[in-house]
């Protein structure tokens, strides 16, 4: 009540102000009328009147300040006082600030990011309303296909809107240059739903969807600035795709995109086109209706939920299984149940960031709770040495809650200056963050902005009551008139408990950080030490898209990639050149199908092999070895018997034992087996050496190629590699130039952030324990010194000593290592998804390199501190007591 | 030190201990005939600063000892009046006892030293 008076005052305050001037004025009146009637002379007793009232400025004020918030007065008092406090022992104030500093820094700036990621609103009008649209089989999700698009739309009662789009690589030739232009192919509903307006001219229309063959182009903001000089007048201009014409018809807003790999944008948009309607899409039969190419997406009506879509889409696939029962089916012949899957369009987009956004979360969570623990650890410790300063405000009548809140208003202090330098903290690391992590488009605006302050703002309170509260209560124990009497030692006794607890929980949390990284660790190595079997220094790697010309057949693509690869074979300074369609394991390959091999073998993954197109100097440009027979020469034409390479595993796989060479696979087009090549691979994703087939380049039609060239030394061979490119076709564009060293840097780019990041908490975490086990150690030898010096004055022995100190230090290291591993196992399974490599969440060598080097650290750290302990001169030690 | 208990500061504690009891006997007051009966019970031993009364006032009744409303003087002018709170009672009776053993602790120093 008092304290809602007091707020109450506060805001009327003039009132009361001339309340109070009433009142005195009112008791000096009377005064003076009462020596008046006594006979005085007015003048005189006016003055008399004043005179006995006393200080009349001081009174008015001190009466004025009474009615005040009595708590703020309070607080600027506590305030004054623990900045004295902190001034006092600026080592401590120091040491506490910057570890707060860093904790709450990190967890802003990674909250901010998390943020960014799980919870901000993606940059489309009412973008809760978005979501996408899914097959969902019994093996996992899958995007639905055209045909099957077209069925839902139909049944649709649930969604404003519907759309689906594919990515594709045009080029646009006829200009100086060929350039090759990662674009989109987007149905009418596209930018309507996504609330993308166009900045100049249009976007499609339903007709131009509908009638198949429209040539209108929309160019992207960016793209729109970068290739046409932000020319205005760019509506209307022909373009040529992929050598057939496109004409621009409009520009999209600035800032407009939905470039994220998880719905196979995986480079910036740079054009838009129509999807193409053509009986080839539409058709359930035939080669490509099974291909699952598009991504649907979807706007909710505002009446439905993603349940009721759900189960209004789910309609149509109980039809289309009773209808198209032969589309529906495994490979063994049974019936594939499947139904709609929507899901939002955030979950889609986010894929496995959603899930590194929360794991990030929680090993910040973990440095700050770190933080904390070592800042009240820092607290308990000063605070036995003002044991005496609060027995004697407690006897003098400071009550418990008073010292509270003084030892609060302290740590409200060290949390806020710790808050301002925590934002520095937050600002840098955001920075350094955002430079590691893919630039999608949700950093794309990132800062410390509102919300980051209210995470800060969060923290604070957080660590004042964290950092406050536990040493508060602790040490207002010392305020009961008992404790005078109690020697700073027993206190420091029953403290200890409390410390030995905190460095448990420290030392399992710092495990925990530190097991992940270690996981994290050994996947990146186990990936890049699977890499080998061939030589990356001096080759450039590019890519390639053959001009769209399937319409002009196998003969004519085979021969134009030989042109280009003899070409660039024969440049200044290059010592061999090949193309491939891509690099094994897992990048561009085909299935190959082994049965009818004359092979008879039953299990399923044993009949199959990865295939993939090369060219002859393949080889030689990556210098894997020939094991046996030869490989591809350019007499080897589609019009030739089909060979085939195969590698060391393929050939111990099925022929162990025997010589492949001469045998003939395949299962439709036959090969006979003309040579072994070492086995080699530029990823080491897979765990299992996978069967490989090479086949020769000029038996596909697959448009998309990389290029391979070996240089004789390091000067730069891009211009000459441009140049032959060019002599053989001039509107061939060549994309994506990196060295192949740079490739395979790339190729583990996401365990390498993994485990830099991880890498940074595991550090950022020991450190932390190290100097809260350094202190806690330090001063627990130094409480003991007296004792030490008096056992060793009696004749102990200094490993009886070093029983002494360390046996509580052992205690603490082993509940806190058990708990750590306990719970370190069940944080790894939540990485599980992350590790690669064969790499398992319980992996025994991480877990025990990790408490090993746990060991060594609190070894490190206890050091010092016991050898103090062990070279106490007893004497010197007993005359300072 | 702030807090309305001031238990240890004995002057302070006297004024209160006077102005919670006349106002307990009494009943509604203002300032001014409060300081009158301290001088007139006292005898003029009590010789306060008249004015320091009213600070003392004010931080009773944000303690939540006093009340205070408005109110018509003899001599018809607005004057504040004050009359004691059951909190305030209660308080008085504690500085009663502390007070009683104040005393008898110091008597009996005084006779026996």
């Amino acid at each position: 009540m008092s304290i809602a008076n007091r707020l109450r005052n506060f805001f009327r305050k003039p009132a009361l102000d001339r309340d109070v001037d009433d009142e005195i004025t009112f008791h000096i009146d009377t005064r003076r009328d009462e020596y008046i009637a006594q006979g005085v002379a007015p003048a005189e007793a006016a003055h008399r009147a004043r005179k006995d009232f006393g200080r009349l400025t001081q009174i008015r004020e001190e009466t004025r300040s009474m009615n005040l918030p009595l708590w703020l007065e309070t607080l600027a008092q506590d305030l004054r006082f623990g900045a004295r406090q902190l001034r006092h022992n600026p080592t401590l104030a120091l040491t506490s600030i910057l570890t707060l500093a860093l904790g709450m820094g990190a967890t802003t700036a990674i909250f901010t990011i998390a943020d960014a990621v799980l919870f901000r609103p993606l940059p489309y009008p009412d973008a809760g309303r978005l979501v996408t649209l899914h097959d969902r089989f019994p093996t996992g999700m899958a995007s639905p296909t055209i045909p099957e698009f077209l069925d839902y739309q139909a049944a649709n009662q649930s969604f404003e809107q519907m759309a689906f789009f594919d990515s594709r690589d045009y080029q646009i030739t006829g200009s100086d240059e060929p350039q090759r232009v990662f674009s989109a192919r987007v149905t009418a509903g596209f930018f309507p739903l996504l609330g993308a307006r166009p900045a100049l001219g249009r976007v499609f229309t339903e007709a131009e969807i509908a009638g198949g063959n429209s040539d209108a182009v929309v160019l992207s903001h960016d793209f729109w600035r970068r290739a046409f000089g932000s020319d205005p007048a760019v509506i209307g201009r022909r373009l040529d795709l992929n050598g057939l014409p496109g004409t621009v018809i409009g520009v999209l807003q600035e800032g407009f995109s939905i470039d994220y790999a998880t719905v196979s944008f995986f480079e910036p948009v740079n054009l838009y086109v129509p999807y193409p309607m053509t009986p080839t899409y539409l058709s359930r039969s035939g080669p490509d209706s099974s291909r699952r190419r598009v991504q649907v997406i979807a706007r909710l009506r505002p009446t439905a939920s993603i349940e009721s879509a759900s189960a209004n889409m789910a309609t149509v696939t109980d039809r289309l299984l009773r209808d198209y029962p032969q589309l529906y089916r495994g490979s063994k012949g049974e019936s594939l149940a499947f139904t709609a899957l929507v899901r939002p369009l955030r979950v889609s987009l986010m894929g496995g960031d959603g899930v590194i956004a929360n794991l990030l979360s929680g090993a910040v969570g973990f440095i700050f709770l770190l933080a904390c623990a070592n800042t009240v650890q820092a607290r308990l410790a000063h605070g036995i040495t003002r044991h005496r300063e609060f027995a004697v405000r407690g006897a003098i009548g400071a009550g418990r809650g008073r010292l509270i809140r003084q030892l609060l208003a302290e740590s409200l202090l060290l949390a806020a200056i710790a808050a301002a330098v925590g934002l520095l903290v937050a600002q840098w690391s955001l920075v350094l963050i955002l430079k590691l992590i893919p630039a999608t488009p949700y950093f794309k605006n990132v800062s410390l902005d509102a919300r980051a302050f209210l995470v800060m703002g969060a923290l604070l309170i957080v660590t004042t009551v964290l950092c406050g509260l536990l040493p508060a209560f602790s040490m207002s124990r010392a305020a009961s008139p008992l404790m005078l009497r109690t020697s700073a030692a027993a206190e420091g006794i029953r403290l200890g408990r409390l410390r030995g607890l905190l460095i448990t929980g420290q030392i399992a949390l710092a495990l925990v950080l530190l097991v992940s990284a270690g996981l994290l660790f050994r996947t990146l190595v186990s990936v890049q030490s699977a890499v080998g079997g061939f030589s990356p220094e001096n080759v450039l790697t590019m890519q390639m898209r053959m001009r769209f010309q399937r319409t002009k057949g196998l003969a004519h693509a085979s021969q134009a990639w030989q042109q280009i690869v003899e070409r660039v074979a024969q440049a200044p300074g290059v010592a061999a050149a090949g193309v491939s369609t891509g690099l094994p394991p897992g990048g561009g390959e085909f299935p190959f199908f082994m049965a009818g091999s004359g092979q008879t073998n039953d299990s399923a993954s044993r009949q199959m092999a990865r295939s993939l197109f090369v060219s002859p100097g393949f080889f030689t440009a990556l210098q894997v070895p020939l094991i046996a027979g030869r490989t591809f020469s350019e007499a080897d034409t589609p019009d030739r018997p089909l060979v085939a390479v195969i590698g060391e595993q393929m050939a111990r796989q099925f022929w162990p034992g025997e010589n492949p060479i001469g045998r003939v696979i395949g299962t439709g087009q036959q090969y006979t087996i003309v040579g072994i090549v070492g086995d080699f691979r530029v990823r080491g994703f897979s765990e299992v050496p996978i069967p490989q087939v090479y086949l020769s380049y000029r038996t596909t039609t697959e448009p998309n190629m990389l290029m391979l060239v070996r240089s004789h030394g390091t000067a730069d061979i891009f211009p000459a590699v441009r140049e032959a490119v060019r002599a053989a076709d001039p509107e061939q564009p060549v994309f994506n130039v990196r060295s192949m060293e740079r490739l395979l840097y790339e190729s583990v780019a996401g365990p390498r952030l993994l485990a830099v990041l991880s890498g940074i908490f595991a550090v950022l975490g020991i450190s932390l324990v190290t100097t809260g086990l350094y202190g806690a150690i330090s001063y627990l030898v130094a409480r003991r010194i007296p004792e030490i010096a008096i056992r060793m004055a009696l004749g102990a022995h200094r490993w009886d000593v070093l029983k002494l100190v360390s046996s509580r230090l052992l205690l603490w290291t082993t509940i806190g290592l058990a708990l750590g591993i306990g719970a370190s196992i069940a944080a790894s399974s939540l990485l599980r998804d992350f590790l690669r490599g064969g790499i398992q969440p319980t992996d025994p060598l991480t877990f025990v390199g990790a408490s090993v080097l746990f060991l060594a650290v609190i070894a490190v750290a206890a050091a010092i501190p016991l050898r103090r302990a062990l070279t106490t001169d007893p004497a010197a030690a007993l005359r300072a007591e | 030190m702030g807090s309305p208990k001031h238990s240890n500061d004995r002057l302070q504690g006297t004024l209160d201990l006077l102005i919670l009891k006349i106002l307990a006997t009494r009943g509604k007051l203002h300032g001014y005939s409060i300081t009158t009966h301290i001088k007139t019970i006292s005898e003029d031993t009590l010789r306060i600063e008249e004015g320091s009364l009213y600070p003392a006032l004010h931080r009773m009744m944000q303690a939540g000892w006093l009340k205070a409303e408005w109110g018509a003087s003899e001599n018809n002018r607005r004057a504040r009046f004050y009359s004691i709170t059951a909190a305030g009672r209660r308080q008085l009776t504690e500085e009663e006892e502390s007070w009683a053993r104040l005393t008898s602790a110091v008597a009996r120093v005084i006779t026996s030293a």
